[in-house]
């Protein structure tokens, strides 16, 4: 008799994921010693090749993948463990991440022989850099709606076509971008494909947006007649929605889901002082609870796709449960910050980032709102 | 802690015997024997038995999980913790006597509160100092949210009277706190999923502006966060026994059962308010089962420690052992 709702198998981090754990806190050890970096931002803004490249030198980028195409055959957990602890020392992960979490596994899945050969082994070594182009002006949550067009041209397709919000565009090599070659059916999931993009090919035109902290992250990337070779395809043409809607565990179940405002919480709790304010000592507690539930959800779905599972239900519940708790730090911070022992600005600095990003975590990858209506069908609600 | 065979034969009894019936006949003080009695049969109540380690704790757990999700109005939780301690302490007591122990001190030695209104009830009133087995008698002077008479002595009029003895190695006082967090954690968690199975059910058959509200994108949203809390709190709980079990730093252990406490305490909240808000007027009836969840989802968050005084307690221990020692705190 299965009683649950959802699954959650206990998630026991092997050996050695622990091993791992000390090899990363070692590495950021001499890397912040070396003054290479200052922690800073989160998985989406601290952009930094050399960084990405010394990743990558260390092996630990494309970590789970086959070692045929530059990867190391390592467990997810280890993956988990390496991500978290990148995450927490605030460390320049954007470059590859994208290329790491989301665009080298749907190759390894869904990409021909030629294309994992072209594409992994320089993403592995941190040196190829990956931005996703799925929203558009009237595409954001609707993504059935995307009006992007590819139409079969003579060896391969020509793409017309503007995408919005495609983060680091200026500065990524590819853009893994769908766009319609069919007609949408009843289902308006049809028609659709993933092409692998060059944003460096003739018609594509990279503009900053500016986001609201005054950061050029976001990106408008127009496609005008960009010509596709045919081998940029990646997997069936109309099976685009299948295509990125099937994995989308590996991309809501993991800790940058929770660990934006991370270290915000280890600042409030650095400048409690010796005779902390109970308000201030109530407050960590019960952060901490949260964390570290959120944390062993975490580590519970990492495991389940480690044994091939895609727990999507789950993925989404951890992330819009997550992207809560992050939030929620800057707003516990702000209110007793009066009585914290903050001193040397460093608090303020990181409250202002948290209060001004905030908003984006709750869009990113899922908004609360389609979160929640895949919960709820999930559930079974009729 | 809901799929193994431990869990579904507690399931099993609780569901044939927690009857509407019986969950009325204790509200007006009446013992249910026959529930006690099937489930001491079947083992539950000695579940953690006198070895030097916790080995069936996850049994203990399991068993607390289906105790929530029927839900049972017996102390079964404290059951189990005061049978571990008579029996460490081979101490010689009236054979059927039902025992049950104090969540906590009050206040130290002030008065402490505990469950369960019949005559041959002995109760172990914890203080840290040691326990004693003391008898209850006299008037019933409260009861839970749920109906469940307590019972209030005064520790000044009763020090006499009890023999305060010393914890056993192996069942320390900090570890009676521990479970008896650990395991109201676990009836919460259950009865969440209790309350959720309730609550999706209702959305899915009542209908209103012609269809049902599971349809409503304000409902669904109500579920979701629903099913997030609950989801929560049976995680929190797993991790909790699971770090208990495999013999985890003590620091661990305590910080594991504190979150537990903390985070089902939270959950337990939320969840029964808005079930409470999906399901509309029938839910507000005695006739109809979700106060039989949630009256007890009230009364579990506040035993034992309510969520604010474990963050409290947390937060000071985190914080006296610096920043520095949070995120390795966390992945220890």
């Amino acid at each position: 008799m299965s009683t649950s709702l959802f699954q959650f198998q206990p998630g026991e981090l092997p050996q050695a994921a622990l091993q791992l754990r000390r090899e990363v806190r070692g590495f950021i050890k001499s890397e912040i010693a070396a003054g290479a970096w200052k922690p800073a931002g989160d998985f989406c803004t601290h952009f930094s090749p050399e960084f990405s490249q010394r990743l990558g030198a260390r092996g630990w980028i494309g970590l789970t993948w086959p070692k045929a195409y530059g990867g190391h055959e390592r467990s997810t957990l280890e993956r988990y463990v390496l991500t978290e602890e990148l995450l927490v020392a605030g460390a320049p992960v954007t470059a590859h991440w994208i290329a790491d979490r989301q665009s080298g596994p749907l190759l390894l899945r869904f990409g021909t022989e030629n294309q994992r050969q072209k594409y992994l082994p320089g993403i592995a070594r941190g040196e190829s850099y990956f931005a996703i182009g799925m929203s558009e002006p009237d595409a954001g949550s609707d993504l059935a709606a995307v009006r992007t067009r590819a139409e079969p041209s003579e060896g391969g397709w020509k793409l017309n076509g503007r995408k919005v919000w495609t983060t680091y565009a200026h500065r990524c090599h590819y853009a893994i971008t769908l766009a319609r070659t069919g007609p949408a059916g009843e289902s308006r999931h049809e028609g659709l494909t993933q092409f692998i993009v060059d944003l460096k090919a003739p018609g594509v035109t990279v503009s900053p947006i500016i986001n609201m902290a005054g950061a050029h992250e976001f990106n408008e990337v127009l496609f005008e007649d960009v010509f596709l070779p045919a081998d940029t395809l990646v997997g069936q043409p109309g099976s685009g929605w299948h295509q990125v809607t099937s994995e989308l565990a590996f991309e809501r179940s993991g800790p940058e889901r929770f660990l934006s405002s991370f270290r915000l919480f280890q600042g409030m709790l650095a400048a409690a002082g010796d005779n902390p304010d109970a308000r201030v000592a109530e407050a960590v507690g019960r952060l901490y609870a949260h964390l570290s539930t959120l944390r062993q959800m975490s580590i519970s779905v990492a495991a389940m796709l480690g044994q091939g599972a895609m727990p999507n239900f789950e993925a989404a519940l951890i992330k819009d449960l997550g992207n809560a708790f992050e939030r929620e730090v800057p707003e516990l911070a702000r209110l007793l910050a009066s009585t914290l022992e903050t001193r040397d600005g460093a608090f303020d600095e990181l409250l202002e980032e948290c209060i001004l990003y905030a908003p984006s975590w709750t869009l990113r990858g899922g908004t609360r709102e389609i979160l929640r209506g895949i919960i709820a069908r999930g559930l079974g609600l009729r | 802690m809901e799929d193994n065979l431990v869990y579904d034969s507690a399931a099993r009894l609780f569901n044939d015997l927690a009857t509407p019936e019986t969950m009325r006949a204790v509200e007006q003080r009446q013992f249910p024997q026959e529930l006690w009695e099937a489930a001491d049969a079947s083992g539950f109540i000695d579940v953690l038995g006198d070895g030097a380690g916790w080995d069936n704790l996850a049994d203990a757990m399991a068993i607390l999980t289906a105790g929530g999700a029927a839900p049972v109005p017996i102390p079964i939780s404290s059951g189990m913790l005061a049978r571990r301690l008579i029996a460490l302490t081979r101490l010689e007591i009236e054979p059927g006597i039902v025992l049950a122990m104090t969540p906590r001190a009050l206040n130290g030695n002030i008065g402490v509160r505990w469950f369960w209104p019949h005559d041959t009830v002995g109760v172990i009133a914890c203080w840290p100092e040691g326990w004693a087995l003391v008898k209850a008698g006299g008037s019933t002077a409260g009861r839970n949210y749920a109906g469940e008479p307590w019972w209030l002595i005064e520790a000044e009029a009763d020090i006499r009277e009890r023999v305060m003895r010393p914890y056993p190695e192996q069942c320390s006082y900090e570890q009676c706190q521990e479970f008896l967090a650990l395991s109201r954690s676990a009836l919460m968690a259950g009865a969440m999923q209790g309350v959720l199975k309730l609550t999706i059910e209702h959305a899915n058959t009542r209908v209103q502006f012609g269809k049902p509200l599971g349809k409503q994108a304000a409902v669904q949203h109500q579920l979701a966060l629903m099913a997030e809390y609950v989801a929560a709190a049976g995680v929190a709980v797993e991790y909790a026994v699971r770090r208990w079990s495999t013999g985890a730093d003590a620091d661990v252990v305590w910080r594991a059962v504190a979150s537990a406490k903390i985070r089902c305490g939270e959950s337990a909240g939320k969840v029964a308010e808005m079930a409470h808000q999906v399901h509309g007027a029938i839910g507000f009836t005695r006739e109809y089962r979700l106060q039989d969840y949630t009256r007890r989802l009230w009364s579990w968050r506040d035993e034992a420690g309510t969520e604010a005084e474990w963050s409290h307690e947390l937060g000071r221990r985190l914080i006296a052992v610096g920043a520095d020692r949070l995120w390795p705190s966390l992945t220890e």
